[in-house]
């Protein structure tokens, strides 16, 4: 065994988690090679150095000045939204000054992947690195017979100073989510459809589509956006059914223990209709009951004494917000 | 070290010490606050601790500490019962520490040896004999000091892991699952971070002989 060899067992010959024939050897190059030898002892000294490394105490009012910050966060919808999903591999395989390089590649992979699965898209991301100009989405295929939501986003959206969320439906179960914005400072958007992760700038003469696929029969697919412009900002969730429908029909189930988001994702799967909400969808709903209901009622019986209004903006699609 | 919050609780808070973690944490995705305090309660030392041995420094360790427990709060909704919490806050500080790094190193810092002034007992704890004398004291305070030295001069990924490992004491198994690596990978990468900090520590020989 030579001294590389030696030391690069080091570890396990620690923690005692080496095999017994190269424990032999190991330990019989120990006796001979004095400089490993040493160097085995230094090893030992420094990690049993590293075990004893004091505890150190948080600040005097760490946890307060933590639980003061929850309280602001809480009460404010939260800003720009930054996702922190990281590809460990990538950051830990390309080493240090390439992480930055490594998330920009990660994103540039999804936006091609988006590309080949999705047809033709207009993401943020598409203006961020590739300095590509948005050019027309091709929205119209559009199902003129389907919901179309020209989304003036509640009277607190500042005449449009936010991000415009409009949703469309595209023929053959894809939705497709423009971004538009009336502001001519730059409106910061990440996305979240279903793990994968979008986020750019639209200004006034820059919108931005993505589409997204309707989920399998049966199920909703949530769409994350946060948003922010300045200091002001909002994180809205967006429900979509497998399928639209039109027609009201009415319904008759009952909720429990749950929260608004629950709510929302139940109803918008029992009637078939998207909804675009924000506020704390965490909130609890204790129960619900809702009885041979028509999707208003249902929302209303199901938010109203837990502070959320809901109103139509389209055919099947409904917002949902905070009663202020 | 589980009680040192003299008089913070005044006790109102006194049933939410009783719940276990799932139960807060139900709680606190029903959008109870004060369930989240027992978290923080609960695990800020350990996250405290973790941020300073991987920033190296007080005042960014307050800073990740507290973006980690904010982190935390904001996506409480998609921790699932699968992972000890543990697990998943370490995993958070870590990235907001990987996040934030850049920043961190960019304003002006104050090293660790000079914001953390070692109580006499953890210095004591740190000598064998009953009674240290002052010169031991002394000598435990350097070593401690290059010791943290020599961390810090660890690439990030050699720093988290080990950290991790000696300092918050973690299996390799759940050292694979914060930073989602395999467990081969964390072994060697664990191996080549102690070599690098008992080679670093060979420079010291007056007190590392
Ligand atoms: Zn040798």
């Amino acid at each position: 065994m030579n001294c590389k060899a030696a030391r690069n067992l080091f570890s396990a010959y620690l923690d005692n988690s080496i095999d017994s024939s190269r424990k032999v050897d190991l330990e019989k190059h120990l006796a001979d090679c004095e400089q490993c030898d040493r160097a085995y002892s230094r090893f030992r000294y420094a990690i049993s150095m590293l075990e004893r490394l004091p505890d150190v105490n948080p600040p005097a009012g760490f946890r307060a000045s933590v639980m003061a910050r929850v309280e602001v966060e809480r009460r404010k919808v939260p800003a720009r939204v930054r996702w922190w999903s990281i590809d460990w591999q990538k950051v830990f395989t390309i080493r240090v000054p390439a992480r930055a390089l490594a998330v920009g590649l990660a994103v540039l992979i999804a936006f091609v992947i988006s590309l080949q699965v999705l047809p033709p898209l207009r993401t943020g991301i598409a203006g961020l690195f590739l300095a590509q100009k948005p050019s027309e989405a091709p929205i119209s295929t559009l199902d003129q017979e389907s919901a179309r939501a020209p989304m003036p986003w509640t009277p607190e959206n500042r005449n449009g100073q936010g991000l415009i969320l409009t949703l469309d439906v595209v023929q053959s179960g894809v939705y497709c989510l423009k971004l538009h914005t009336k502001s001519l400072k730059p409106v910061a958007f990440d996305i979240d459809i279903s793990g994968t992760k979008y986020s750019g700038f639209v200004v006034a003469d820059k919108p931005s589509a993505i589409k997204v696929p309707a989920p399998r029969s049966g199920s909703v697919r949530v769409v994350h956006v946060a948003w922010s412009i300045g200091e002001w900002g909002r994180y809205q969730t967006v429900f979509l059914p497998s399928k639209l429908r039109s027609r009201a029909v009415v319904k008759t189930f009952s909720i429990e223990k749950a929260t608004v988001a629950d709510v929302l994702r139940r109803i918008c799967r029992e009637y078939g209709v998207a909804i675009i909400a924000w506020g704390n969808l965490g909130k609890p709903v204790a129960y619900a009951q809702v009885y041979q209901a028509t999707p208003d009622d249902a929302l209303y019986e199901c938010l109203n004494r837990v502070g959320f209004k809901a109103y139509g903006v389209a055919a099947s699609i409904y917002a949902v917000e905070p009663v202020r | 070290m589980l009680e040192n919050s003299v008089g913070a609780r005044a006790g109102s808070f006194g049933d939410y010490e009783q719940l276990g973690e799932d139960v807060l944490i139900e709680r606190c995705k029903a959008g109870d606050t004060a369930a989240f305090d027992e978290i923080v309660r609960r695990f800020e030392k350990r996250v405290f601790n973790y941020a300073l041995r991987v920033t190296g420094n007080y005042n960014d360790a307050c800073d990740v500490a507290q973006e980690a427990f904010i982190r935390a709060f904001h996506s409480i909704q998609t921790f699932r019962g699968d992972a000890k919490f543990a697990t998943w806050i370490y995993r958070i500080v870590t990235n907001v520490y990987l996040d934030e790094r850049k920043k961190l190193k960019s304003h002006p810092t104050t090293s660790l040896d000079d914001t953390i002034e070692l109580d006499e007992n953890s210095v004591t704890r740190q000598i064998e004999d009953s009674t240290p004398s002052p010169d031991e004291i002394v000598q435990t305070k350097e070593r401690m000091r290059i010791l943290q030295r020599a961390i810090n001069a660890l690439p990030d990924y050699q720093r988290i892991i080990i950290t991790l490992y000696h300092v918050e004491h973690r299996s390799y198994e759940e050292i694979a699952e914060i930073l989602k690596l395999p467990i081969g990978t964390v072994k060697s990468r664990l191996n080549r971070a102690r070599l690098a900090i008992a080679e670093m520590l060979e420079s010291e020989p007056e007190l590392f002989g």
